[in-house]
């Protein structure tokens, strides 16, 4: 009971009071005026269109990877999460010299269609291989035993996996506001943006966006909540290479070759610039903050997930932080909590708090299975043998803990240090991180160095994603 | 140290991004006047607020009052509309002497209290290398012709103060009727609305369009950095050039303003003093106030504008969310 409460209290503290002190301001005589509805639907349009193209290249996608993709495929696919919006823009924008809602979508496809195609890819792998096999001996195709079997079975994971591309798509900031072009490209997250940074804060209007923002994210996301609660199954987990030397691995660089547009365009004597001692402290701030977020994001999933196995909906309350937007929740926290933590010293604990949450529902998905699978017979084994519950629990369950939360670890400090919009409103001179970086020196001319840090960011992200592949071993 | 040393006072200064990060003009000036006020009985420490985009300084003091924190001594980098919106929260600043202004000042009807300490001259900074120097727009109309379809690079003004000012300049240029149907012209032949002023000349650098709008001194920046052919080249209008000044004020709402208050003018002071001015034109690639400072010849060798306007002039909030609006419109319509 008690551990229930100090989560609720998590939870209050981390997302309902910041989100509440948002919506608090909200004028609602405007809810339904023309002018807010216009940019509801259009963001509607939007999202349900980039969703569509990321289907339609993720599903055969995920059937490659599942017949011949490699190890190094999963891999190279995960690292485009951890580029910068900023920089997969300014890549779409120089490889297609183009700007408007096509832009807009092919960006979130690109940016989202490996994730429907390694989720579909995992639930093809994890398909029972006996079930098929008894189909095809009794006569059916491959088709048929995909129609009547396969399908079935992957329903589910491609809806959850859609409702999460479909939010992201709906609370899309950089690549909208640098792809679209100006109006009428304007999206609900760019609104109140605008309501809020820009002249004197309007909290009404950005309350009423956020208000929208939410009923469009908590639809779909209630709709996948319900799926994993019934089904239980809603887990991240890397589809196993069939072919772990596969030579025909040829397809997933493809995803990288508009990043080759801002290596041929940058100058490379600039580029050395990147190398300079403020990027190095910059590297060294990202560093620490990434290293927190990550240590948070094992901690409170990790004790979310073991309250959650008596009590399921402890981890579909938690979530709810994949609906909300980083600039909401920046801002609630901003306006909640900002007597204690002062921006203008640059909250280091305000940064890692919002990242920490945001990356939550990811570690909740990816510790939960291992909660639910404890092996209770080999626990009570070595207990009898005379272990202590610690000593027991580390002889038995951290071998198998121990690759998943390697593999957290990593993708919490690839994501975190390429976050900017938590890091935008909580830096300051004394904290500032490399996607700051890349801003401020982006308005000092020094375009190419930035492009530099990019690439650094980049190759970082890429060497982490090894040490996640090594650390899985033969769990990849 | 001597037993007798005073205690540090902070003075805390808010300011946009790329006037005050590491290395800029910004943050020479504040660690001048550090190293003037040392040993001094007053010996002072800047610490400077960087709250992002120009245009987001005033947003951050009004969250500041709604969060009951106003901290700030200091903004510095605001433009005269934004002047206008504080100034019940301004202290009445004593403009300091022996002040000689540039004459492109002089003309220029600023708000009273306002002390300024740079400007910059709007302009389209046109690459020759991709669009012939003969093929130059020669006023606001020439843009919406055809051959300059997706070759103009432009601000968005909800997100951007050049983004703004571009919309002022040309709703002056045509009158507020008129100027509708020119924004919806002018649509099919910019390439896109970047969301900052670096954003866009990122991509003016990377040619993707060969116009961008951003200031005359942009060229001496080019010149500065080696281009003898004057390839990056600023367009002048027939009509003249809209003109952005930016000043420097003392709030007076922080807690221990009495307290602060001599401390902040000497700030104030020395940021507008010929020491600091001097070293403005090639750090802030804006021109400096002063008439008394020798520019560098990059400057001097800029292309003088027919004339200048201002085009923040009393444009207030509400002004300035009514214009955003009609531009809205005329773009969705």
């Amino acid at each position: 009971m008690m551990a229930i409460l100090v989560l609720l209290t998590v939870f209050f503290a981390l997302i309902g009071v910041p989100v509440f002190s948002v919506l608090g301001s909200a004028n609602l005589n405007g809810f339904f005026s023309p002018d807010i509805l216009a940019i509801v639907l259009f963001t509607l349009k939007q999202a349900v269109l980039s969703l569509f193209f990321s289907l339609l290249v993720g599903i055969p996608l995920g059937f490659w990877i599942y017949k011949k993709g490699s190890l190094e495929s999963h891999r190279r696919l995960l690292l485009l999460y951890s580029m910068p919006t900023l920089t997969v823009a300014l890549a779409v924008s120089l490889t297609f010299k183009s700007y408007g809602l096509t832009s807009v979508i092919f960006a979130h496809a690109w940016m989202n269609s490996p994730w429907i195609a390694l989720r579909f890819a995992e639930g093809l792998e994890q398909f029972p291989e006996t079930r098929r096999l008894a189909a095809r001996s009794l006569g059916a195709s491959r088709w048929e035993v995909f129609q009547t079997f396969e399908w079935p079975f992957l329903q589910s994971r491609i809806f959850l996996a859609s409702a999460q591309v479909f939010s992201v798509c709906v609370m899309s900031f950089t690549l909208v506001l640098l792809l679209g072009g100006g109006p009428p490209i304007q999206t609900l997250e760019t609104e109140i943006y605008s309501s809020i940074k820009i002249g004197d804060p309007d909290f009404g209007r950005a309350s009423i966006f956020a208000i929208w923002q939410l009923v469009l994210t908590s639809i779909p996301a209630g709709i996948a909540f319900f799926i994993s609660f019934r089904e239980e199954h809603e887990t991240v987990r890397l589809p196993r290479a069939r072919d772990p030397k596969s030579r025909l691995d040829w397809l997933t660089p493809l995803f990288f070759l508009p990043f080759l547009a801002l290596i041929f365009s940058m100058d490379g004597t600039s580029f050395l610039g990147a190398f300079e001692p403020e990027a190095y402290s910059a590297f060294l701030v990202s560093l620490q903050i990434a290293l927190s977020v990550a240590f948070g994001v094992v901690v409170f999933s990790g004790a979310v997930s073991i309250v959650a196995r008596k009590r399921r909906w402890i981890s579909v309350l938690f979530q709810i932080p994949g609906g909300i937007s980083t600039l909401v929740l920046g801002l609630g926290f901003w306006l909640a909590y900002a007597r204690w933590l002062d921006p203008f010293d640059g909250s280091r604990v305000a940064i890692i708090l919002i990242q920490t949450t945001l990356i939550l529902p990811l570690g909740v998905r990816t510790l939960w299975p291992l909660v639910k699978e404890k092996n209770h017979s080999a626990l009570d084994a070595a207990r009898t043998m005379g272990a202590n519950r610690r000593q027991a629990w580390l002889l038995v369950e951290w071998p198998r803990w121990k690759p998943t939360v390697q593999s957290l670890i990593f993708i919490s400090i690839i994501w975190s240090m390429g976050e900017l919009a938590a890091v935008s409103l909580f830096s300051s001179e004394n904290l500032i991180t490399l996607p700051v970086l890349i801003s401020r020196w982006m308005g000092q001319y020094r375009f190419d160095q930035a492009i530099g840090i990019n690439l650094v960011l980049g190759g970082l992200a890429w060497m982490l994603l090894r040490f996640e592949g090594r650390s899985r071993g033969n769990h990849v | 140290m001597s037993a007798l040393a005073q205690a540090e006072t902070t003075l805390i200064v808010y300011s946009y991004d790329s006037l005050v990060s590491k290395n800029s003009w910004g943050e020479q000036v504040a660690r001048g006047f550090e190293k003037k006020m040392r040993g001094t009985k007053t010996p002072v420490r800047v610490k400077l607020v960087s709250v992002g985009e120009g245009a987001q300084i005033l947003s951050r003091l009004k969250l500041d009052q709604k969060r009951g924190k106003n901290i700030a001594h200091i903004v510095w980098g605001i433009d005269p509309e934004t002047f206008g919106q504080l100034k019940n929260e301004l202290d009445e600043i004593q403009i300091p002497k022996d002040f000689p202004v540039r004459k492109e000042l002089a003309g220029l009807k600023l708000p009273v209290g306002f002390v300024p300490f740079d400007f910059g001259i709007y302009a389209f900074i046109q690459d020759t290398e991709n669009l012939p120097l003969d093929q130059a727009p020669q006023d606001w109309g020439d843009l919406i012709s055809p051959r300059f379809k997706k070759k103009i690079l432009l601000e968005d003004p909800r997100t951007s103060t050049p983004g703004l000012a571009w919309v002022l300049a040309s709703e002056t240029a045509f009158g507020k009727n008129e100027v509708l149907l020119y924004w919806k012209s002018l649509q099919a032949n910019w390439l896109t609305l970047s969301p900052s002023w670096s954003q866009a000349y990122a991509l003016f650098l990377k040619k993707q369009a060969p116009l961008v709008w951003s200031y005359v001194t942009s060229q001496a920046y080019h010149q500065e950095l080696g281009d003898k052919t004057n390839r990056y080249h600023a367009v002048l209008f027939t009509s003249g050039q809209p003109i952005q000044v930016e000043g420097i004020s003392i709030l007076k709402s922080a807690a221990d303003f009495e307290k602060v208050k001599p401390l902040a003018q000497a700030f104030v002071n020395h940021v507008v003093s010929k020491e600091s001015q001097s070293s403005l034109p090639k750090m802030q690639w804006m021109f400096p106030v002063r008439s008394d400072v020798v520019l560098p010849g990059s400057f001097k060798n800029l292309p003088q504008p027919k004339s200048l306007y201002s085009i923040f002039d009393s444009l207030g909030n509400d002004g300035r969310k009514e214009v955003l609006k009609r531009w809205n419109e005329a773009l969705v319509r």
